[in-house]
């Protein structure tokens, strides 16, 4: 891999609003009984966060994110990924799960400014007048999967598949091209 | 446009987030069936002009299978539910007996 520790983000485009692609983060898969008292005691020892509410995102050094009933994804350091798996592995050993290190699966973009939901509008089959903040959409970037979360009223947090990552630059720097904007919103 | 509340993340996804699984509550007939039951679960399938019980799955959210109530001809969305059931709730039964009277699908009325 190349040297990325300097870089702060690997490609941005600048249209009515930010959008950037951030440098490669940590991400765990885990599958398995999210009611059980062990996994949220594994949790809040190891990743040092409580478990997300259905659909949200807790937003703290260690983020978690609520995909389905039974999986959740931990959003961390790139570095801290197989360091946390170990942990979390002893910590369930004798009980049903599945972590997965997805973090090269993934790339993450940032799209921020005041026209961010507009960008959703456009581009998701999506209401985004319901959008709370913290809360995690899955769905479909016109072509492909994705899910988002607002992290502030003007500021969102998206991640697809790698493979997909450059159709999904392409899609939001043509949504953001200056004198596009709809203003809906 | 189709759209249904997915019963198990509460998401309100249109028919682009969801993929078709056909018709709802099939038996299955495998080995030791007659030819009549294994060509019924094979090939009959209802295709009503009005309430019909389908299979959806929320592909691009939660990933999981549920069900739905819905008129085919209209696209009005009487309800979803799980998919680890025999038979549509109660309470969806219901709701299509006060919007549909006198409704029939397969054993369900």
């Amino acid at each position: 891999m190349s040297d990325t520790s300097k870089k702060e983000f690997k490609r941005s485009f600048s249209g009515y609003v930010e959008i950037c692609e951030n440098m490669p983060t940590g991400m765990i898969t885990v599958r398995g009984d999210l009611n059980s008292r062990k996994l949220k005691s594994a949790f809040s020892k190891v990743v040092g966060a409580t478990l997300p509410k259905e659909r949200k995102v807790t937003l703290a050094e260690n983020s978690i994110a609520w995909m389905s009933p039974d999986e959740l994804l931990i959003i961390c350091g790139y570095d801290n990924v197989s360091d946390l798996m170990k942990k979390l592995q002893k910590e369930l050993d004798d009980q049903h799960h599945m972590l997965v290190n997805v973090s090269d699966a993934r790339a993450v973009f940032e799209v921020s400014g005041a026209a961010m939901v507009e960008i959703i509008a456009k581009l998701a089959p999506v209401n985004v007048k319901t959008l709370e903040i913290g809360e995690i959409r899955r769905t479909h970037f016109s072509q492909v999967a994705a899910a988002f979360w607002l992290t502030s009223e003007q500021r969102m947090k998206l991640i697809c598949f790698s493979s997909v990552a450059d159709y999904m630059f392409d899609l939001l720097k043509t949504s953001a091209v200056v004198n596009s904007k709809v203003g809906e919103f | 446009m189709l759209i249904f509340t997915c019963p198990y993340c509460g998401i309100e996804a249109d028919e682009t987030e969801l993929t078709p699984g056909g018709e709802a509550h099939l038996k299955r007939f495998g080995p030791g069936s007659s030819d009549e039951e294994f060509e019924g679960y094979l090939f009959n399938r209802e295709n009503p002009k009005g309430v019909h019980f389908e299979r959806w799955r929320h592909v691009y959210g939660c990933g999981k299978w549920f069900h739905a109530a819905r008129c085919t001809l209209t696209l009005e969305v009487f309800g979803t539910y799980s998919a680890q059931t025999f038979e549509p709730p109660e309470e969806i039964k219901e709701r299509i007996r006060a919007k549909r009277p006198g409704w029939k699908w397969r054993n369900f009325s």
